[in-house]
């Protein structure tokens, strides 16, 4: 029978810590029993004590468990109970009993017992039962800490968010700032700039890092339920409400809650965030009782709010009380040797993320990398570089393995002024390449220019072909 | 092991431990050290009607003689528990203990039979 329960929790043991427990029965038999049967897991580090006097030199050891015989001869089990929970609060305690006493039960629970247990030809299992649901817990509780302390370190932003550039050591001198106040923070940058680690990166090193980081993708919830998924609704509030939910808002409450793509909101939901923000208190939909709220905002955009204030899309009002402190995170081609700095950590994670041996990229290939443009910033160089990685075969990663999205690379939009002409002369005629299924006689008709000028181009591999066909043996 | 009747039956004991025969070993002698003194003192308490510590002692035999399966006496065990501690039925008490006493040296000498070197 015993043997059944052990392969019950079989999978339970594996992985847990072991855990000390004391045994507390002034019975000799019971007591070597018990202890014999808790020390068939070898996790259990057992110690038997005969008397309350002996067991109580020992309580400085702060055991995890304590099984504790109600009725010892020098002393009563609630006496010792509440001795226990003075010198060792921590300690779980489990009160077995020979009498079935319902008033003794709820007395010890009172003074704080984990379990009361009746001796009978159950007790062993109820035991073996309860020590593993109390291990569990203790083995939670010591993830919980150390799984915090991971997201803490995590989110340290001098690893997260990585270069040394000039606009960068301003954006963390920003988020430094922005951490040791509860000021609003609004960030703006173009897409794939990282505007949620900063985010993530501000409520971890904050004072409310121990409470929820609750991010919201405006953009991504239709209209019509962005306001429940903010504030929430009682059951019932309208068609499919079938219970009470819990807004964004409040779940957020005494830690950060963050709204990404603000500038989506619909100008009806900004009077409502407004008055939000304003008073400190929301009410549920379909709900009359107002609940107050304690919540640091951050929000992100990659539009220019101003510019929506102006057409009248964004509420001025909302605008200034949003406004706080603005961190603005630069495009990836506007921070220099970041470039190959992230290149190089994202290398490294994707080649250990995969078990891939080591990767360095050549003087060619970082060439390359520095003179692409980003148009989807460090979101895009990531792609790039672990498509790279997955190409190369040995530790090398050269200029061919790099393959740039020329499609979105000729977009236009995103050209940055420091463009040398000669790099907008290669853009063009690898756009134009592009889209004449790289027939270069038809792209040097279309852009008068030599043929010939594109072929040296392409030999010099300034230009891409995207085709199998050898288009140099033409 | 001998065959013949015993008045305890180990099955709950092997049911913890089918492998461990120290385990039972040591087991039996603890329970032979001082279960066959507990009895008689059961029976001296009883005798000078100090039912304190008659209730103490028959509470603690109650759990040994369940886990040794003396089941002959497992009735009268918690009916003496019970009787001592709401002192009724007290007149009947010293029977009861007798026999329990009986019974507990009967199994202290089959346990050494069958558990001797």
């Amino acid at each position: 029978m015993w043997h059944d329960i052990f392969s019950k929790f079989e999978f339970a043991i594996m992985k847990q810590e072991p855990i000390s427990i004391f045994v507390v029965e002034d019975d000799a038999v019971y007591s070597k029993v018990l202890a014999h049967f808790l020390s068939l897991n070898p996790d259990f580090r057992v110690k038997k004590f005969t008397s309350a006097k002996e067991f109580l030199k020992s309580i400085h050891e702060k055991p995890d468990i304590i099984t504790l015989d109600y009725s010892l001869p020098d002393s009563t089990g609630d006496r010792l109970l509440s001795q226990i929970k003075q010198m060792s609060p921590e300690t779980k305690v489990i009160v077995i009993s020979g009498q079935e006493d319902i008033k003794i039960a709820v007395d010890l629970f009172r003074k704080g017992a984990h379990d009361y247990i009746v001796k009978d030809e159950d007790t062993q299992e109820r035991l073996w039962i309860c020590i593993n649901n109390i291990r569990e817990n203790i083995t939670l509780k010591k993830e919980l800490a150390s799984l915090q302390q991971e997201v803490q370190q995590k989110y340290n932003f001098n690893k997260v968010i990585i270069g040394n550039s000039a606009p960068m050591k301003q954006v963390f001198n920003l988020i430094q700032r922005a951490a040791s106040a509860n000021i609003t923070v609004s960030i703006t940058g173009d897409t794939g700039t990282g505007k949620d680690l900063v985010a993530k990166a501000i409520h971890f090193n904050s004072d409310r890092k121990k409470f929820p980081f609750v991010p919201v993708n405006v953009a991504a919830i239709p209209k019509d339920l962005l306001e429940s998924e903010l504030f929430g609704h009682e059951k019932g509030a309208f068609t499919g409400a079938i219970a009470r939910r819990i807004g964004k808002f409040e779940e957020a409450h005494k830690g950060t809650l963050f709204l990404d793509e603000i500038s989506e909101m619909d100008l009806n939901m900004q009077a409502k965030v407004l008055r939000v923000l304003q008073e400190q208190e929301l009410s549920r939909v379909g709900s009359n009782e107002l609940i107050k709220i304690n919540v640091r905002i951050i929000v992100a955009t990659h539009s220019n709010l101003l510019e929506q204030v102006r057409r009248g899309r964004f509420r001025e009002d909302l605008y200034y009380r949003l406004l706080g402190l603005p961190i603005y995170m630069p495009p990836l081609r506007e921070r220099g040797n970041d470039i190959l700095l992230i290149a190089k950590h994202f290398i490294d994670q994707f080649c250990e993320e995969n078990s891939l041996c080591k990767k360095n990229l050549d003087v060619e290939a970082k060439k390359k990398l520095m003179l692409y443009s980003y148009p989807g910033n460090v979101r895009e160089l990531k792609s790039i570089v672990e498509l790279a990685c997955v190409m190369s075969d040995s530790e090398e990663i050269t200029e061919e393995h790099i393959q740039l999205n020329t499609q979105t690379h000729h977009a236009g939009k995103n050209h940055s002024n420091s463009f040398t002409l000669k790099q907008y002369t290669t853009q063009l005629i690898q756009h134009y390449l592009d889209i004449n299924d790289y027939d270069v006689l038809k792209v040097a008709e279309l852009l008068n220019i030599g043929k010939s000028t594109i072929y040296r181009m392409i030999s010099n591999k300034e230009l891409q072909i995207h085709r199998n066909s050898d288009i140099l043996n033409e | 092991m001998s065959k013949k009747a015993r008045l305890y039956n180990l099955n709950k004991l092997y049911g913890i431990e089918q492998h461990d025969s120290n385990f039972i070993n040591d087991l039996v002698m603890v329970f032979l050290t001082n279960m066959p003194a507990d009895a008689q003192l059961l029976v001296k308490f009883c005798d000078e009607q100090n039912w304190e510590q008659a209730y103490f002692i028959a509470h603690k035999m109650k759990a040994n003689i369940e886990l040794l399966g003396i089941e002959s006496i497992e009735g009268e065990i918690r009916s003496v528990e019970r009787n001592v501690k709401s002192k009724t039925h007290l007149d009947q008490v010293p029977d009861k203990v007798n026999h329990i006493n009986t019974i507990i040296q009967k199994v202290a000498e089959q346990l050494k039979e069958d558990f001797k070197e």
